[in-house]
């Protein structure tokens, strides 16, 4: 599949800044695009994945090292001196993950279709993350990347508006 | 005193919201929290909540369920609900408005957008004057 990366830059950018600007106080910044999914070289992460239910457009996933998980959990907490426990991690990023999707979708659905996302699902096991029909896109936060993978669904979605 | 309930299945969420609000410098308010739409309907049916802050999507009984079983409720009807939610657009904004939300707060929140929400529901007397 040909991802055109003005449109992401144009259609995820704003959506994830929103969302981790708003929670962690970090800023983004597109940095590649791959039919591949690299996460043999960052381990230990953790993901969270949402379905869109309405449009049916399939799960979205965000994937985050823990230990800049651990980071961005503090930062959303305000814990300053104590380090978040694993628990809290995962919640952080089923919110995190929520916002982002939320606004994806806002940003990209039209001001008149109500759109409907399902609760985030949180699990530690890269292994689970889907090889094919999804397209991998990496961030940079600050000093670290972070990864969202998108169904092809999506991108034709994009291609249309 | 303003009695305040914070419903979000994400605990993250809920301390978010709740700082936010203590940010405004309100002290007239105290905040209770719920994990989602049952628990803060027992909440909201057993103690006088003057505003309910809700999320849309959570387990066991979403936000618009919730909307739906406060406004239908006769004894609890008057609560103040705002609904805050990552999927806020136009077309979303005008059904819960329809169906009886006081006001639709996007995510990520704010101490700015909270506090216009907060001082519109609830004039401080300073505002009043």
């Amino acid at each position: 599949m040909k991802i055109d990366k003005s449109k992401v830059q144009d259609c995820l950018v704003p959506a994830l800044t929103e969302a981790l600007e708003g929670l962690i106080f970090e800023e983004i910044i597109l940095s590649e695009i791959s039919p591949d999914s690299p996460f043999d070289n960052y381990q230990p992460a953790m993901w969270a994945k949402i379905s869109v239910k309405q449009p049916e457009l399939g799960d979205f996933y965000l994937v985050i090292n823990k230990d800049i998980m651990a980071e961005f959990t503090a930062a959303a907490l305000g814990m300053f001196d104590e380090q978040p426990k694993e628990q809290e991690m995962l919640d952080s990023l089923g919110e995190i993950h929520n916002t982002a999707c939320g606004r994806i979708m806002a940003l990209n659905c039209g001001a008149k279709t109500i759109f409907n996302l399902t609760p985030p699902v949180i699990n530690s096991d890269t292994d689970l993350l889907p090889s094919s029909n999804h397209v991998t896109i990496c961030f940079n936060a600050g000093d670290n990347q972070i990864f969202l993978l998108l169904p092809d669904k999506f991108f034709n979605h994009i291609n249309e508006l | 005193m303003y009695k305040i309930l914070i419903t979000d299945d994400s605990g993250t969420a809920r301390m978010v919201i709740q700082r936010c609000l203590e940010m405004s410098g309100r002290e007239d308010c105290t905040y209770l929290q719920a994990k989602n739409g049952q628990e803060a309907l027992e909440i909201v049916r057993t103690q006088k909540i003057d505003l309910l802050i809700t999320d849309m999507v959570m387990p066991e009984m979403d936000g618009k369920e919730l909307l739906k079983a406060v406004v239908d409720d006769p004894a609890i009807s008057h609560t103040q609900v705002v609904v805050i939610t990552s999927l806020a657009n136009p077309a979303l904004e005008n059904d819960l408005i329809k169906m009886g939300a006081r006001m639709i707060v996007g995510k990520p929140v704010s101490p700015p957008k909270l506090q216009e929400c907060i001082d519109e529901i609830f004039p401080s007397e300073e505002e009043e004057q």
